[in-house]
């Protein structure tokens, strides 16, 4: 349990150097790099932001590039790709890519210019297959669509709604126009949505039969063709036979990019990791010839970074101690491979803030009881740590740190549901019971350690709530050590001690009473005596809290009011924060009776083949749900408990995570062979 | 029969009336709930599906009163005697059940559709600070405990009514 002492590295080194050394640098991930501020004649600051952003679009790209070869090519992405991690490769291998990076990225943009084109190309086919569509009605007539007509005649061309015939059409004319010659009305195709025609008339008459056609309802085609209709079809035709071929040859050129895969993931890595160097750029402080790095480093790796920067270079490196963690300076912690899984739990909260202790390994304890209280199923639980552990021992060596923390939290709280599920005799629920009553005639049954929840359930809400005030405690006392860290004497007695004092002793004639025989079904003899040391006890803390709960008002009479409302709260939160715990005894109930149910289920057909099968269909669905829901429920009131009742009692949180300048790439990552030398 | 011996005659259908109670309320609670959650879950999605498992665990939290309110059912059905097919109950008894499954019934449907809205403003949360999760995934579950309150209270009744000499 410790929050890792952190010192301000001063570096200044040759602009000649400047690559190599922060490429050393983010090898090694050790030092995160704070932006210096002023500026003067002698040193400025680069702007490296449009740098930043190239790279940043040239990793896009690659990954563009990899996404469209996915899916043109039988390339897979391997799954469960988080338990093998990033493939390890040399400084060498990453050199000699530094050499072919323009080409790959050359490549990676033909590649996404050819799924552009294919785009385009596939657009231009569907306003084809349209052209070709509208042909259709045409295919008859012999001139175009915009012909207007011969030297004494005019000619129309165009369509009415609806299916018409020929005399239907004269006779709507000979209405539309009465005066008019008859027209000469040609019906080029028809359809029950629309009939085309060529109408023909003397070119005198050629505005009044426009002015009549137009009257019944004629329009002229859209997006006619100055080309006669067969003629226009073979043209859209060629065109659709060029798209087509565009397609094809962009997709086989795309494929032939497959054996790149590699060397496209490599150009994302590469690009992200130039990205972020030309960032730190930004934060440097850089003269004519020289350059100012500044940052925090944690101590423990401060002097051998140091070594090797003096020795490889020619630098100055200063080691300053950076003060307490929280505020400005950030936090990096250290755990035991037992408590350090869950500091992914506390980060989810906050990172502890200025002054404050790290609460991991005490909340790792009580994390991994509540969990397997919750869970409480043997079965279950082996299935949970076993996976977790075989993942853990198989991967090991690849697995990104957070993945590796959660894999190895969950086994333990997969260990500590084993436990707590043999405690209360919970093994898929009863499927030891069920199985051996239905498919062989008598009932075998696992006898609990401990007992059977489910028929002595207030047993295990005492207990369940003797948790609780153990983990309230516990919180009480990490607030007295954080109040002596911070050298606030006072506060240790009136935030931790009179809080407990006037509890505890409350508890005591609460396991005296009568009360206390009907819940737990036995019965606490205390001596008549410890009653009335009890109630003074807590009289003094009482007493204790009424005089300081307000003291940071200097006003008596306001500070006493609030002393006065710093009991109630005290005392309501101390009965509302234990009975929460009620859920450690409702959700541990739920898994193993929701089971139960789900094996009564599968039991109803009975025995014979028939019954085995259905009974191994229902058990395998109704559990892996069952599992599910709980595991759920498990893991997040696991965190409320955590966050809620045990932080509330002296942690804030508030500090900023330690992030180095390093690699943080997604498929490779860079191992150096000489540093072991 | 006389209306006093059909009276207490009533005895199991005031029992399954409870059951009942306790499956069907949560139970709507809930898939309100769960679709409310998805609803904004696939709005999240759409913009970057890497969010997907922490908007589905934010999505499922209101899935729990269904269950709680199935548990209860369950455990009356076993107390009452119904999976043994012998349920012989007197009508006090009958309304003892009937009212010791009220608490899961209505505080199940209830809490799972005001869960449904936390994690849906939690959904929004996490869409645009994923880093967020922890904090986000508190508000719902500040919700779940009346559920698991009311969830206790019914499965302690329920527990004990067979003892109770009515």
């Amino acid at each position: 349990m410790a929050i890792l002492p952190m010192e301000r590295i001063h570096l200044v080194a040759m602009k000649r150097d400047r690559k190599s050394i922060l490429e050393m640098l983010q090898r090694r991930g050790a030092v995160e790099v704070s932006d210096i501020q002023n500026e003067d004649e002698v040193f400025t600051k680069a702007d490296t932001a449009t740098t930043c952003g190239l790279f940043e679009k040239n990793a896009e790209t690659a990954r563009s590039a990899m996404e469209i070869l996915l899916k043109h090519t039988d390339i897979k992405k391997p799954s469960l790709a988080f338990l093998h991690g990033r493939e390890a490769i040399s400084v060498e291998t990453n050199d000699a890519f530094y050499e072919k990076r323009d080409d790959v990225l050359r490549d990676a943009q033909r590649i996404v210019q050819l799924q552009r084109n294919i785009a385009e190309a596939k657009a231009e086919q569907l306003r084809l297959e349209a052209g070709l569509e509208a042909l259709v009605p045409w295919m008859d007539l012999p001139v175009p669509q915009t012909f207007g007509g011969t030297r004494k005649t005019a000619v129309f061309i165009g369509t009415l709604e609806g299916e018409h015939n020929l005399e239907g059409v004269l006779a709507q004319l000979a209405e539309a126009a009465p005066d008019l010659a008859p027209l000469h009305v040609e019906i080029v195709s028809g359809t029950k949505q629309q009939t085309s025609l060529l109408v023909m008339s003397l070119k005198k008459d050629a505005t009044r039969a426009e002015d009549a056609l137009r009257a019944i309802g004629f329009a002229r085609p859209p997006a006619a063709s100055h080309l006669a209709p067969a003629v226009q079809k073979q043209r859209l035709e060629e065109q659709m036979a060029e798209a087509t071929k565009t397609v094809a040859d962009a997709e086989e050129e795309i494929r032939s990019y497959a054996g790149q895969w590699d060397d496209f993931r490599f150009l994302e890595d590469h690009m992200t990791m130039r990205a972020e160097k030309y960032g730190v750029i930004e934060k440097l402080a850089q003269s004519a010839h020289t350059f100012v790095l500044q940052g925090y480093i944690p101590a423990g790796d401060a002097p051998a970074l140091q070594q090797e920067l003096t020795d490889t270079f020619l630098c100055s490196v200063d080691l300053e101690d950076a003060g307490p963690t929280g505020d400005e300076v950030p936090v990096k912690l250290k755990n035991n491979w037992f408590s350090e899984p869950t500091e992914s739990v506390l980060e989810a909260y906050s990172m502890p803030g200025k002054g404050e202790i790290d609460p991991t390994s005490v909340m790792s304890i009580f994390y991994y009881v509540m969990f397997g209280l919750m869970f409480s199923d043997a079965g279950y639980g082996l299935i949970m740590a076993g996976v977790c552990g075989f993942c853990y021992l198989k991967f090991r060596k690849n697995l990104e740190p957070n993945w590796s923390k959660n894999i190895r939290m969950f086994f333990w709280c997969g260990i500590s549901t084993i436990f707590w599920g043999v405690i209360f005799s919970s093994y898929f629920g009863d499927v030891v019971d069920v199985v051996s009553q239905t498919f062989f005639g008598h009932t075998v049954s696992i006898p609990p350690v401990w007992f059977y929840p489910m028929e002595k359930p207030m047993l295990l809400l005492v207990f369940s709530l003797g948790i609780g005030t153990i983990h309230l405690t516990a919180g009480y006392i990490m607030k007295a050590v954080t109040c002596a860290r911070q050298k606030d004497y006072s506060g240790i007695l009136y935030d931790a001690v009179f809080p407990i004092a006037m509890w505890y002793p409350l508890i005591l004639i609460l396991l005296g009473s009568d009360m206390f025989v009907t819940i737990a079904g036995f019965k606490l003899t205390l001596p008549s005596i410890v009653t009335p040391i009890c109630l003074a006890v807590s009289g003094v803390a009482i007493i204790g809290i009424v005089f300081t709960g307000g003291r940071e008002s200097k006003n008596w009479g306001k500070r006493l009011l609030k002393g006065i409302y710093a009991v109630y709260n005290g005392i309501s939160g101390w009965l509302s924060d234990t009975l929460s715990y009620s859920r450690l005894l409702a959700l541990g109930l739920a898994t193993g009776v929701i089971a139960s149910v789900m094996n009564q289920l599968g039991a109803l057909v009975g025995s014979g083949f028939f019954g085995v099968v259905v009974f191994i269909i229902v058990f395998a669905v109704g559990q892996a749900l069952n599992f599910g829901i709980n595991v759920l429920g498990a893991y997040v009131h696991s965190n409320r408990l955590e966050y809620v009742e045990f932080f509330g009692k002296f942690y804030d949180g508030g500090g900023r995570k330690f992030s180095p300048f390093g690699i943080h790439t997604k498929h490779y990552k860079i191992i150096e062979e000489e540093t072991k030398s | 029969m006389t209306f006093a011996s059909f009276l207490d005659s009533l005895g199991p259908f005031f029992a399954v009336a409870g059951m009942a109670l306790a499956s069907f309320l949560p139970g709507m609670g809930s898939a309100k709930g769960v679709g409310i959650g998805g609803q904004a879950a696939s709005a999240v999605v759409t913009e970057d599906p890497s969010q997907f498992g922490k908007v589905l665990i934010l999505q499922l939290l209101p899935g729990t009163q269904g269950i709680y309110g199935l548990l209860i059912a369950f455990m009356a059905m076993i107390n009452i005697g119904i999976m043994g097919g012998v349920a012989t109950i007197s009508a006090v008894k009958g309304l003892a059940y009937l009212a010791a499954c009220l608490p899961i019934a209505l505080a199940g449907y209830f809490s799972a559709i005001h869960q449904a809205k936390t994690s849906v403003a939690a959904i929004n949360l996490v869409a645009k600070r994923p880093d967020q999760f922890g904090k986000a995934i508190l508000f719902p579950i500040m919700v779940e405990t009346y559920a698991i309150l009311a969830l206790l209270i019914s499965l302690l009744a329920v527990m004990n009514i067979g003892n109770m000499p009515i």
